[in-house]
């Protein structure tokens, strides 16, 4: 049995990642020493520690008694080494705190997983039980938490900014969040809920119509945590984050107690993250993860803040070259909806994405501003994926929108109302737009006007259809768009990501810069191959760690070893 | 817990409605299965698992979640418990329920402390030659 006990390595517990610093766990007198060890960092991430700060829920210390809970000194020490401070607060369990965070007099009902007591284990292995969210006394004990800790930083005149955020962890190809409580509390809360709707003779007619009330239940309450939160916090507010911890999961639990990390499946865990638009988060990970896993996260984190308009100077960089990620395709979501309900059905394009697009897709909520900003981007060439079922008056503006911009559109007509379906073909006989027509395993139909293009079909006829002829369906539709894209074939330890950047002035011949970074993320050889098109030209191949490629007539070779990764960068012409 | 143990958790869930009308329906499920190294999870026990063992039903879950079942009757669980068993080359296997892990999990502080008591408190399972005689996986015991 390898139950680790890790090596003690100060730095990493007390900066587990993306620049979080963990004041509790070292001693005031040393902040400065250490935070000044953070050249490469210029903001700071300080994710509060409620249950550090009170162990009552009713008295917090805010340094009259603890040096290290003294907030006003560790600020005055990061803005005096010119950084920015950003404290990040948990709304719901934190995997990385005792208790979940949670102070210890108000910690007495365990939240439960499945019927499992919830656990976690930290970056130094140290044992963490959540407790549930659902209690009444533990609502009542945050929004005092909130206030007193709102009240202070008037009071002390601090000039930080404050960001809350949900914690979720990655299981079995599903984002779930640590709100998924199933314990008692949690069902006593339920009761409650139904109770105070007056219908306690509420009859449910199936089981899927119960856990729809569950799930609508759940969101409802992390809901009032986090406008509770908002609320409260008033002008310090500056956004909400999704975080998903990779490793936070049980079955990590399990395997990380036996000193068994998956790296690779951190790694496939992150880029499902990151086409959420959530931040991948390492900092459960401690000294275990590699500095590979850690610096992808950092970039994604960046990138993701910056995209969401959240701190988007985060970290400053002198550079001019900031690449972001690269998105091919965005697929629809409702807001508040699981990604997983509609598109991981088996007749789903995601197969695709999944296996020929990795990392460069994209799960986007729909709002009118999100919609917006990718109609007012002229150099996003994604093509949109929506499910006609879930259709309303404004997902169906946005539609039209995108098309008339000149975007590309897929939808899946399937289970389309009467009502949406009369508004489409009414709108491409007002506008007199051609519909081509194709029976290819299920009727496909064509409309496009300038750069825009919409194709409609519908998945019904595909549901028989096994994967390969699904995918080969799926390759042939992208084909009819104008996309052009390299194809990347590698061994399965390897992991690819990509970015994209605005050419420079002397790049001007192309139309965008990409950059694909190929990491073996296991300990044995591995290889890959990107067959490129003419529209490609390989301007630089950078970082290369344990790799060696080669390059012939279209076609890069990489052989890599143990843990190898390279960054190459093509210039786009969209001529060809 | 030592390498050589062998270690099942399961629970089992009330198909019930929590509210409202319907019929009772006991299901279990089991959670885990690991050793001193963790999860098992290896390619050939994962193959053996779809060629051999699981029903259309179970495999649709274990794609979705990565748990095995349901098993509508407990002697199921067992004998699917002792058939991994057999494929590890082991003669017994510990047993425990996801109630028994959760007043494990809240007495102790480390994981250390957790499995070495979960490893303690299971119950061993122990396969005997009417198992073996029964199985449809003989060839596996021989």
């Amino acid at each position: 049995m390898t139950l680790t006990t890790p090596i003690v390595n100060d730095f990493d517990n007390i900066f587990p990642g993306e620049n979080w610093f963990f004041y509790w766990k070292t001693a005031s007198s040393l902040w400065e020493e250490k935070l000044a060890t953070t050249d490469d960092f210029d903001s700071i991430v300080i994710p509060l520690n409620w249950g550090f700060h009170s162990e009552t829920g009713d008295k917090f210390d805010f340094g009259q008694d603890k040096p290290e809970a003294n907030l006003v000194k560790l600020v005055e020490i990061i803005q005096k080494l010119n950084k920015k401070v950003s404290f990040l607060i948990p709304v719901g369990p934190a995997p990385y705190l005792a208790n979940g965070g949670i102070p210890y007099l108000l910690a007495k009902e365990p939240s439960f997983y499945h019927q499992q007591v919830w656990l976690s284990l930290d970056g130094e292995k140290q044992m963490h039980k959540m407790f549930s969210f659902y209690e009444p006394k533990v609502f009542k004990g945050f929004q005092k938490f909130i206030t007193t800790f709102k009240n202070y930083l008037v009071e002390q005149k601090l000039q930080v900014s404050v960001l809350g955020f949900s914690p979720f962890f990655a299981h079995a190809s599903k984002i779930i969040s640590y709100f998924e409580d199933s314990s008692p509390s949690y069902e006593q809360a339920f009761k409650r809920f139904l109770e105070g709707q007056g219908n306690k003779q509420i009859t449910l007619k199936s089981i899927d119509e119960e856990r729809i009330v569950h799930t609508e239940f759940r969101r409802n309450l992390k809901d009032l945590y986090e406008e509770s939160f908002k609320e409260i916090i008033g002008e310090y507010w500056d956004g909400k984050l999704n975080i998903c911890f990779l490793g936070g999961s049980p079955h990590n639990f399990v395997n990380r107690s036996f000193g068994k990390e998956d790296e690779l499946g951190y790694f496939k865990d992150m880029l499902q993250v990151c086409a959420l638009n959530m931040l991948p988060s390492t900092v459960l990970l401690g000294q275990e993860r590699s500095e590979l896993l850690q610096d992808v996260s950092k970039s994604y984190f960046v990138d993701i803040l910056a995209s969401e308009k959240i701190n988007e100077n985060f970290y400053e960089d002198d550079t001019p070259l900031i690449f972001s990620r690269l998105n091919l395709f965005s697929l629809f979501i409702q807001p508040g909806q699981h990604f997983q309900a509609i598109w991981q059905k088996s007749y789903s394009p995601l197969h695709l994405l999944e296996q020929r697009y990795q990392g460069t897709y994209l799960f986007l909520e729909h709002t009118k501003e999100k919609y917006q900003n990718v109609i007012n981007d002229e150099r996003n060439r994604s093509i949109h994926f929506f499910l006609a079922q879930y259709f309303d008056l404004d997902i169906f503006h946005s539609i039209i929108k995108l098309f008339m911009h000149g975007k590309q559109i897929i939808i899946d007509i399937n289970n389309i109302s009467e009502t949406f379906a009369r508004k489409l073909e009414a709108f491409f006989i007002e506008n007199k737009l051609e519909v081509q027509k194709v029976n290819f395993h299920t009727i496909v139909r064509s409309v496009s006007l300038g750069d825009g293009q919409i194709i409609l079909y519908s998945s019904q006829p595909l549901e028989v259809l096994d994967r390969k002829s699904i995918n080969d369906f799926w390759q042939k539709i992208l084909s009819l768009f104008t996309f052009k894209h390299p194809e990347v074939t590698g061994d399965n330890g390897v992991i690819e990501y990509w970015l994209e950047r605005s050419p420079l002035n002397s790049e001007l011949n192309f139309e965008s810069i990409r950059r694909v970074t190929l990491c073996n993320v296991v300990s044995y050889k591995q290889k890959a191959t990107i067959k490129f098109p003419k529209s490609f030209l390989v301007l630089k191949i950078v970082d290369e760690q344990n790799a060696k490629v080669k390059i012939d007539n279209g076609v890069l070779d990489i052989a890599f070893s143990s843990k190898g990764s390279v960054s190459i960068e093509f210039g786009f012409i969209d001529e060809y | 817990m030592k390498d050589s143990n062998l270690m099942a958790i399961y629970g089992h869930e009330n198909l019930r409605f929590n509210i409202g009308v319907g019929k009772d329906q006991l299901a279990y499920y089991i959670h885990y299965f690991f050793n001193g190294s963790g999860i098992l999870k290896d390619r050939e026990f994962i193959q053996f698992l779809f060629d051999e063992v699981l029903t259309d039903e179970q495999k649709d879950v274990y794609s979705s979640t990565i748990i095995f079942g349901p098993f509508h009757v407990f002697a199921e669980l067992e004998d699917f418990c002792l058939q991994v068993a057999s494929f590890f080359k082991r003669d017994s296997l510990l047993l425990l329920s996801l109630g028994e892990f959760n007043e494990i999990a809240m007495t102790v502080d480390t994981t250390e402390d957790l499995f070495n008591k979960l490893a303690i408190e299971s119950r061993s399972l122990v396969k005997t030659d009417d198992d073996t005689k029964k199985n449809f996986f003989s060839n596996l015991f021989n």
